[in-house]
């Protein structure tokens, strides 16, 4: 071997060597990374609700007593919470303390017997700003679940959009694609989305894949749907998610209802997206205000 | 000679790799500044700040005469509620990256430029000093004193936008917008003092502004929000793939030396 190919071939064994090590460190930031984001949401997630509260019990939750009867001569009136006629005493909000810890935090989604128990961070001056930030403010390759800017807590858009990030690792909305399985869905039809107001609880009403378009595409968009204002509005949404949905879950909508949707990134197509939606039921308890217990 | 030069060419090929790939790194670096949020005490019957968010358990916060002492060019201000008592910020030599009104009721700010300005859940805000991007949001009044570079505004909750916004100087570009992203406004280069909008009715003759932009300068760069023009040519939508890029650059890379390796090897056999 000349000289020349002797140093050729030291140099590459030390790029070897060097893209090993960076390899390995890479791996290990994305586990510090995955394993200080669930430290942080255990942190400030509340201690586990009493059974009667929690939506664990899925039958409970799906008893929907015909939800257009409830939402839709209220769509006008019900800004927020629609709780029951009884006045029911309001308690104190399990995730106060996570509200308090972070004002960009607007929500928290869990869907029960799943890894997803996560705050969801609403920013309005810029959508994207927990993409890579943790609950904390603070660089982590999970990011944080994002409401959409154009979605409304208060007053209460008749859809709301999640984003979360797909881990590989299942962290996020990284199992959220195994909702394609009829099966998953059968055990998984409960979603529960705290907001500073109440306990909004959801069923899965239809599981699709989709896409982000060009701007100049004249297609359904499944991410532009945020307000109703008519029945053909909700009507052109509602049959698009039907008509999409990989199963029929035999739930259905009318005019009124409201929808919870979630959308992750998918590689399908290009800029493919996995979209969740279900629909406003029962809502839970109803919460005292967050902020320096005033009223 | 020629099996050395196939292998110089291999090793520029890994430069192309390495080189882009030392800039490429996962984390997205944090804005620098610090954020001084402002809240108006009703126990002291004055505003105070505290730095970072609010925290109660933290006690009143601290006079805002302390603000002015401390603040620099970066910097970002909240100001979160209030009783109709004005919060003044006079801070006309200090560039601010942020001005953000939570329901600010009501903050006079001056300040010498300021980057963006969020104008949230209703607030009152006037505003000196030249603004490059501002967002007003819902039913906010924001009063802007001098230039405006690029005005946004929304409304979630209807199909009309319903704020009331004057503008004392110029405004570069206008873009206002209601619920499902129906365009209201889009419109560039209002003349100075003839901007008005009033219940998100704007009252400005159509010879103080254009409705088509200008020619080739960067009079509005493109927004910070989620939707809104320029850009890209999809839909602004977060992106929530994982990015696997880095991966696949180092592990292409190592592929490429193993390859060089191997070639070595049969060359010199």
């Amino acid at each position: 071997m000349s000289k020349a190919q002797k140093i050729i071939s030291a140099f590459l064994s030390l790029l070897i060597v060097i893209c090993l090590v960076i390899l390995g460190y890479m791996l290990y930031s994305d586990k510090q990374d995955t394993d200080r984001q669930q430290e942080l949401v255990a942190s400030v997630s509340p201690e586990p609700l009493p059974e009667s509260s929690a939506a664990s019990d899925a039958d409970t939750v799906t008893e929907s007593v015909d939800p257009s009867a409830n939402n839709s001569s209220d769509a006008e009136q019900d800004t927020s919470s629609s709780p029951p006629e009884e006045e029911l005493p309001k308690v104190e909000n399990p995730y106060r303390d996570a509200y308090l810890a972070n004002p960009d935090m607007h929500a928290w989604l869990q869907i029960p017997g799943t890894v997803i128990d996560y705050p969801v961070m609403w920013t309005p001056e810029d959508e994207n700003k927990y993409l890579y930030l943790d609950f904390e403010g603070r660089d982590n390759k999970n990011g944080s679940l994002l409401l959409d800017t154009d979605s409304c807590l208060s007053p209460l858009t008749t859809n709301l959009i999640i984003h979360g990030h797909n881990m590989k690792s299942g962290a996020m909305f990284g199992n959220l694609t195994d909702y394609e399985k009829p099966d998953y869905y059968q055990k998984h039809k409960n979603i529960i989305l705290y907001t500073p107001e109440c306990q909004r609880n959801y069923e899965v009403i239809a599981v699709f894949r989709s896409q982000v378009y060009k701007k100049s595409d004249q297609v359904f968009k499944f991410y532009k749907f945020f307000q109703a204002d008519s029945q053909e509005e909700f009507d052109d949404f509602y049959n698009n998610i039907k008509n999409l949905s990989l199963y029929d879950t035999g739930v259905t909508a009318s005019y009124g209802d409201r929808f919870l949707t979630l959308s992750t990134c998918v590689y399908h197509v290009k800029n493919g997206r996995f979209v969740v939606v279900a629909k406003e039921v029962e809502p839970g308890d109803s919460y005292l205000p967050v902020r320096n217990s005033e009223s | 000679m020629r099996k050395l030069k196939k292998l110089v060419t291999l090793l520029a090929a890994l430069a192309l790799f390495v080189v882009p790939f030392s800039n490429t790194t996962m984390t997205a670096s944090a804005e620098g500044g610090t954020t001084y949020y402002i809240k108006f005490m009703e126990s002291d019957n004055d505003w105070r700040f505290q730095i970072g968010g609010w925290d109660d358990s933290l006690g009143y916060g601290s006079h805002l005469y302390y603000l002015h002492e401390h603040i620099k060019d970066g910097d970002t201000i909240v100001v979160d509620g209030g009783p109709g008592q004005q919060c003044y910020i006079n801070i006309p030599e200090v560039r601010l990256a942020n001005v953000t009104s939570k329901g600010a009721n009501v903050a006079n700010i001056t300040a010498k430029e300021i980057d963006e300005v969020y104008a949230l859940f209703d607030g009152t805000i006037i505003l000196n000093g030249h603004v490059k991007k501002a967002y007003v949001y819902e039913k906010s009044v924001v009063n802007f004193n001098n230039d405006v570079d690029y005005l946004e505004v929304i409304c979630n909750t209807d199909s009309k936008v319903h704020a009331f916004i004057g503008v004392q100087g110029t405004v570069g570009h206008l873009y206002a917008y209601g619920a499902n992203n129906n365009v209201k406004f889009d419109c560039y280069n209002f003349k100075p003092g003839t901007f008005s909008m009033y219940d998100g009715n704007l009252n400005v003759l159509p010879e103080n502004y254009t409705t088509t932009p200008p020619a080739a300068s960067g009079t509005a760069s493109t927004p910070a929000a989620s939707t809104g023009s320029a850009g890209s040519e999809y839909d602004d939508v977060p992106k929530t793939g994982e990015n696997t890029l880095p991966y696949v650059m180092v592990l292409g890379v190592l592929a490429l030396c193993v390859c060089g390796k191997l070639a070595l090897r049969k060359s010199f056999r």
